[in-house]
This record gives structure tokens, C-alpha cells and sequence, in this order.
């Protein structure tokens, strides 16, 4: 299919026209969308206080890293046979959603309306 | 491989656009109560009671197999506004066969002198009218369990636990906006359960089936190699 370039992009988009999404490529899932993808980054703050508690040290430290994400799943082009996301699959998120990888931690229960099948994922970051 | 970010994928913007407009317009106008052309045929928004109605006629329309000109007619009939006025009216009441006689002359006559060629055109819109109709009927669960009651309890039962809608509010309800009610409700009791707009998700089910079937690579995607289908959110 070749793109025969005009109308089909934007000679300017400020990005207004966008979504919080992307097309995953999971180790064992194959390609899956995930739309939306939202990142936590807690931290913790170790305080420390003189005599009577009152602040003197305090440094922050990151928690790990979770993300939530709605999975759109891969059907055939009759709207069937989809692919479930098992846990403990593992993609890498693209740089400009922090290039990290992460692994599926919990599956939610899969819902289909028509032809479209999504599942809410729990995600977190693999650091080794 | 490396994931690929949708608004990094040339085109595909756009079409997500399109297809959150209509999307859109789609939604404001569950509320509305619309009447819709059908090629020169005026139809009202389906309420339930009509959805019933087509359902004990076994319509194809609803079961979304191939329909015979006398399913064309019925269809057009039911859901026309004369339909709903012969149903109120309290004098010559009896003669509405008569007018159900005339109406389905005039479907003949304009659609069925040359079948298929002159009934596809209608028999389309059809369709698409049930698509808009059914643009947001809620998810199902995987799996679910068979439920004991009727899905008209269902439906009755969740709108009016939540509304204070008589019974004869609800049957005259319009799909499109008890869909977009059911799915409030489900959203405010039950967020955890995945939100579907089947727009924007046509588009993305589109790439998805396209690297399943190795049509193109993400690559491809990437490198804008790809001709993102302009009829999503026109037609």
C-alpha cells in the first residue's frame, strides 16, 4: 500500500490532534495498542528531625515505577481469534513515552464491543 | 522490536481526528431525537419499543443477514414517523393496515423495480442507520455467565435505578441514548472497565490487523510508507 504522499499528513500539527498511545510489541503478544498508557513515578522521603521532631535532614528516593494502560487486542479481520496478553510479557515503550521496559504484572477481565476487544493492564518496570 | 507511538505514525493523526469528530457528532446527536433519511425515507431514532418490535419480526436488519424487499418494507414502516402517529391515534385506528398498505407500495415502487441494483443503495443505509443506532451498545465480558433475567430487565432495571424514569419513558427511549446512559452509569459504578469508541478504535484495530497479516512492518508505519484509509470518519 503506498502512501502517495498529500492529504493524508498534516503540512503542521502542533500536536493538539494526538493521542496518549502506542503500538506495543510484546515479546509474546505480538503488537497490542495501548491506549492510554499512564506512568506513575512515586517516591518516598526519608525525614529527619532533631530533639522535639522538628525538620533538620530529607532526601526523596524514587519508588518503583507502575504504569496502567487499556490494551487493545489483536483480532483477525472478522473480529475474532484475539490474542490475550498473559502476565509477565514484556515490551519497551517508545522513547517518547521513556523508551523503559516494562512487564505485565495483572491482566484485567477482557471486554468485547462488536468487533474490538480491550483488556486494562497493570504494568511495572523492569530494571534488571 | 521497538514500539511505535500512534502520533508518530504519519497520517494516522489525522484519521483519528476524523474519526473522533464523528464520533462525536455521532454521541450529541443520541440526544437528540433525530429523524433520519434513508434515500428519500424519513426514519425516526429506534426506541426500544421498536428495537422489540423488528426483533419479533425477526428482522434482518437486526440480525444483520440479507433482507427480502418485504423486510426492506416492514423495516421502513416501523421506524417511519406515520408509524408512531397510527400507533397514537384514537380515531379510524383500524385503518392503519391501510396506510402500512400504501407505505410499503411506495417502498416498492421506489426500490424494488430492479432488484438488487435498485435496493442496495437503501438496504445500505439500512445497515449503516443500525450501526449508528448500536455506535455505543456496551461491553460484554469475555466469557460472562449465562444471566437469568431478560436484557430488557437489564436495561430497565439499570436506567431506572439511576433515573427516575417511568416504564413508558424507557420504551420510548432511543437506543443511542440509553447506550450512552448505560455506559455512564457503567463508567461512574465500575470505572476499572475499558472505555470503547468504536471511531478512533476502528482506526487502531486497522493497524493492528495490518501487522498481524504483515501487510507492512512498523517500519513502514513509521516511514509513512503507509496509506492510512481516508474513509475513516467520512462515511
Amino acid at each position: 500500500m503506498p502512501n502517495t504522499g498529500g492529504e493524508q499528513t498534516a503540512f503542521y500539527n502542533d500536536g493538539g490532534v494526538g493521542h496518549g498511545g502506542f503500538v506495543a510489541v510484546f515479546a509474546t503478544a505480538g503488537s497490542v495498542i495501548l491506549d492510554p498508557f499512564n506512568i506513575k513515578d512515586p517516591s518516598m522521603t526519608i525525614e529527619q528531625g532533631n530533639q522535639i521532631g522538628a525538620p533538620l535532614k530529607q532526601a526523596s528516593v524514587s519508588k518503583f515505577k507502575t504504569a496502567t494502560a487499556t490494551a487493545q487486542i489483536p483480532v483477525d479481520n472478522t473480529g475474532n481469534n484475539p490474542t490475550f496478553i498473559t502476565k509477565g510479557d514484556t515490551f519497551t515503550a517508545p522513547a517518547n513515552f521513556g523508551g523503559e521496559k516494562w512487564y505485565v504484572d495483572d491482566v484485567g477481565d477482557t471486554f468485547a464491543a462488536g468487533q474490538f476487544w480491550k483488556s486494562e493492564l497493570s504494568l511495572r518496570k523492569v530494571y534488571n | 522490536m521497538k514500539s511505535l507511538a500512534l502520533n508518530q505514525i504519519p497520517g494516522l493523526a489525522e484519521a483519528m481526528a476524523r474519526a473522533k469528530q464523528k464520533q462525536f457528532r455521532t454521541r450529541e446527536n443520541s440526544l437528540l431525537g433525530l429523524t433520519y433519511d434513508l434515500c428519500g425515507m424519513t426514519v425516526r431514532t429506534m426506541t426500544i419499543q421498536d428495537y422489540v418490535l423488528l426483533d419479533r419480526h425477526d428482522s434482518p436488519f437486526i440480525h444483520r443477514v440479507e433482507p427480502t424487499e418485504k423486510d426492506l418494507a416492514l423495516f421502513l414502516w416501523i421506524l417511519s414517523p406515520s408509524f408512531e402517529k397510527w400507533c397514537k391515534r384514537k380515531w379510524f385506528a383500524f385503518l392503519q393496515p391501510v396506510a402500512a398498505f400504501l407505505h410499503g407500495r411506495k417502498v416498492k415502487r421506489k426500490f424494488c423495480r430492479n432488484i438488487p441494483e435498485s435496493s442496495e443503495p437503501v438496504v445500505l443505509k439500512c445497515f449503516e442507520y443500525i450501526d449508528t443506532m448500536f455506535f455505543d451498545s456496551p461491553p460484554a465480558l469475555r466469557d460472562g455467565g449465562e444471566s437469568c433475567t431478560s436484557y430488557l430487565t437489564g436495561w430497565f432495571d439499570t436506567i431506572q435505578s439511576e433515573y427516575k424514569y417511568t416504564s413508558e419513558e424507557v420504551w420510548r427511549m432511543g437506543l443511542p441514548e440509553l447506550f450512552q446512559r448505560l455506559n455512564a452509569i457503567r463508567q461512574r459504578n465500575n470505572p476499572s472497565v475499558p472505555n470503547f469508541n468504536k471511531g478512533t478504535d476502528a482506526v487502531k484495530a486497522w493497524v493492528l490487523i495490518g501487522l498481524r497479516k504483515k501487510e507492512f512492518t512498523m517500519e513502514d508505519l513509521a516511514q509513512g510508507r503507509v496509506k492510512i484509509p481516508e474513509t475513516f470518519g467520512t462515511n
